[in-house]
């Protein structure tokens, strides 16, 4: 059995979520990458998207997480996310909802629409979908 | 006679008064559990979000970006964080106090500019003769977050254009509902304050005991260092501001909640002296009456 590697989510006015790893898949920036024990310091910036986590027993945990930043060393990974949400606890209608509202606003956009905001607002909600499906990429 | 009347009326007002302190304190206390929720939450996210900004601030020394410039004495910007309400005892006094103290001892001879947030901040130093830049009052009537960033971006810019060379704040931090100290932390440069790096000649060969890090490797960055950087700086300097009205909120409802305690009790003291007073007032009365009936029998 490999080591496992100390993974650590906080975001503003929520406590830290701690794990034991075995694996954990991050959304970055620049694509989903995996991160184990003993991987090489890595500093990168998050998108909107799910963390999967396996823990130490296997299990994986599923998070939707909408951007912000992971600071990875060999024993450590820290998640600061700018929010997240555990897949069992998004509510799924809402989250459809919110996806459905920011997909009508990119499809006719409207001269005051902020379409950034609505991407954003997109793939925040493709990702609550995702994590409560258990769906990791 | 000093006034039955007189007497009974004062103790009226001060029950009455007794009653909106009682009430004021009760609100305190339920105000003071959310903002204590909120801060309890808000600190690991920032306190971990300044652990690795100081740790690049180390690894990467080799940096050029214009947060983590080094002020050479040139003029210091200061964050003063009150609160928009009085009646919470010396809350606002302690933080003008610390600003007075931190100008005069910390900050001789160096031009300040002064930041003040919340209204009871803005009333206490308008006597002074303070350079003071921009008032902010009512921040926690809309989104926090939004007033943070609001504070701070200004700030932020003229650190950047080398208009201010230092950016500190001074604050309640909130220890527990009874204890609040008055904190001067340094929000700019982001350098861990203690700054173990002061030492940079030669500083390699003699203190290999005290590198703590054990491996001083520098990230790699994705997408590129720049853009990490841009993006964790500001966002940092954003959460501590946020964390810091978080701070401050709570703090202020802890010595509201004390002050307003200690003026309930205070009521309680005032209404048995006066009642005390009242009672004697009314046997005196009575036993003077009692006299002049009996003197007035006896005279018959």
């Amino acid at each position: 059995m490999s080591q496992t590697i100390r993974v650590e989510i906080c975001a503003p006015e929520k406590l830290k979520t701690e794990f034991e790893a075995q694996e954990v898949l991050c959304p970055g920036e620049d694509g989903i990458f995996s991160v184990r024990y003993g991987h090489t310091p890595l500093l990168t910036t998050l998108v909107p998207g799910v963390l999967l986590i396996q823990d130490k027993a296997g299990e994986e945990h599923f998070f939707a997480t909408s951007g912000g930043f992971a600071e990875i060393e060999p024993e450590k990974a820290l998640i600061l996310a700018d929010s997240y949400e555990a897949g069992t606890d998004v509510d799924e209608e809402r989250a459809k909802q919110a996806r459905e509202r920011a997909e009508q606003r990119l499809r006719k956009p409207e001269p005051e629409t902020d379409v950034q905001r609505a991407e954003l607002a997109l793939y925040r909600a493709a990702a609550r979908i995702k994590a409560a499906g258990r769906v990791g990429y | 006679m000093a006034g039955l009347r007189d007497i009974k009326r004062r103790i009226v007002s001060v029950k009455s008064t007794q009653k909106i302190t009682r009430a004021m304190k009760m609100v305190a206390a339920s105000k003071l559990r959310r903002a204590q929720a909120a801060i309890v939450q808000a600190r690991p996210y920032a306190f971990e979000m300044r652990q690795l900004v100081n740790n690049i601030a180390l690894r990467a020394d080799d940096v050029t970006h214009p947060l983590l410039r080094k002020g050479d004495g040139g003029k210091v910007g200061i964050v003063v964080v009150t609160s928009d309400r009085g009646l919470c005892g010396g809350f606002n006094a302690n933080v003008v106090n610390g600003l007075v103290k931190a100008i005069n001892e910390r900050f001789t001879g160096r031009e300040v500019e002064i930041t003040v947030v919340g209204r009871k901040g803005v009333d206490l130093l308008k006597r002074r003769a303070l350079n003071v830049r921009a008032t902010f009052v009512g921040i926690h009537d809309g989104p926090v977050m939004r007033a943070a960033a609001h504070i701070i971006d200004d700030i932020v810019e003229d650190f950047k254009l080398g208009d201010t060379d230092e950016v500190y704040c001074v604050y309640n931090e909130f220890k527990s509902a009874v204890q609040q100290s008055v904190i001067v932390e340094r929000l700019l440069p982001f350098a861990p304050e203690n700054d173990p790096t002061e030492k940079q000649t030669g500083a390699e060969a003699d203190n290999d005991a005290d590198a703590a890090p054990p491996l001083i490797v520098d990230y790699w960055y994705e997408p590129n260092q720049e853009t990490v950087f841009e993006r964790l700086l500001v966002r940092n300097i954003r959460i501590q501001m946020h964390r810091i009205l978080f701070e401050s909120a709570a703090s202020e409802h802890g010595a509201r909640m004390t002050a307003m305690d200690a003026a309930t009790r205070n009521a309680g003291e005032v209404i048995d002296r006066l009642t005390l007073k009242y009672n004697r007032a009314r046997q005196d009365a009575i036993t003077k009456e009692l006299i002049e009936v009996v003197s007035g029998a006896e005279a018959l």
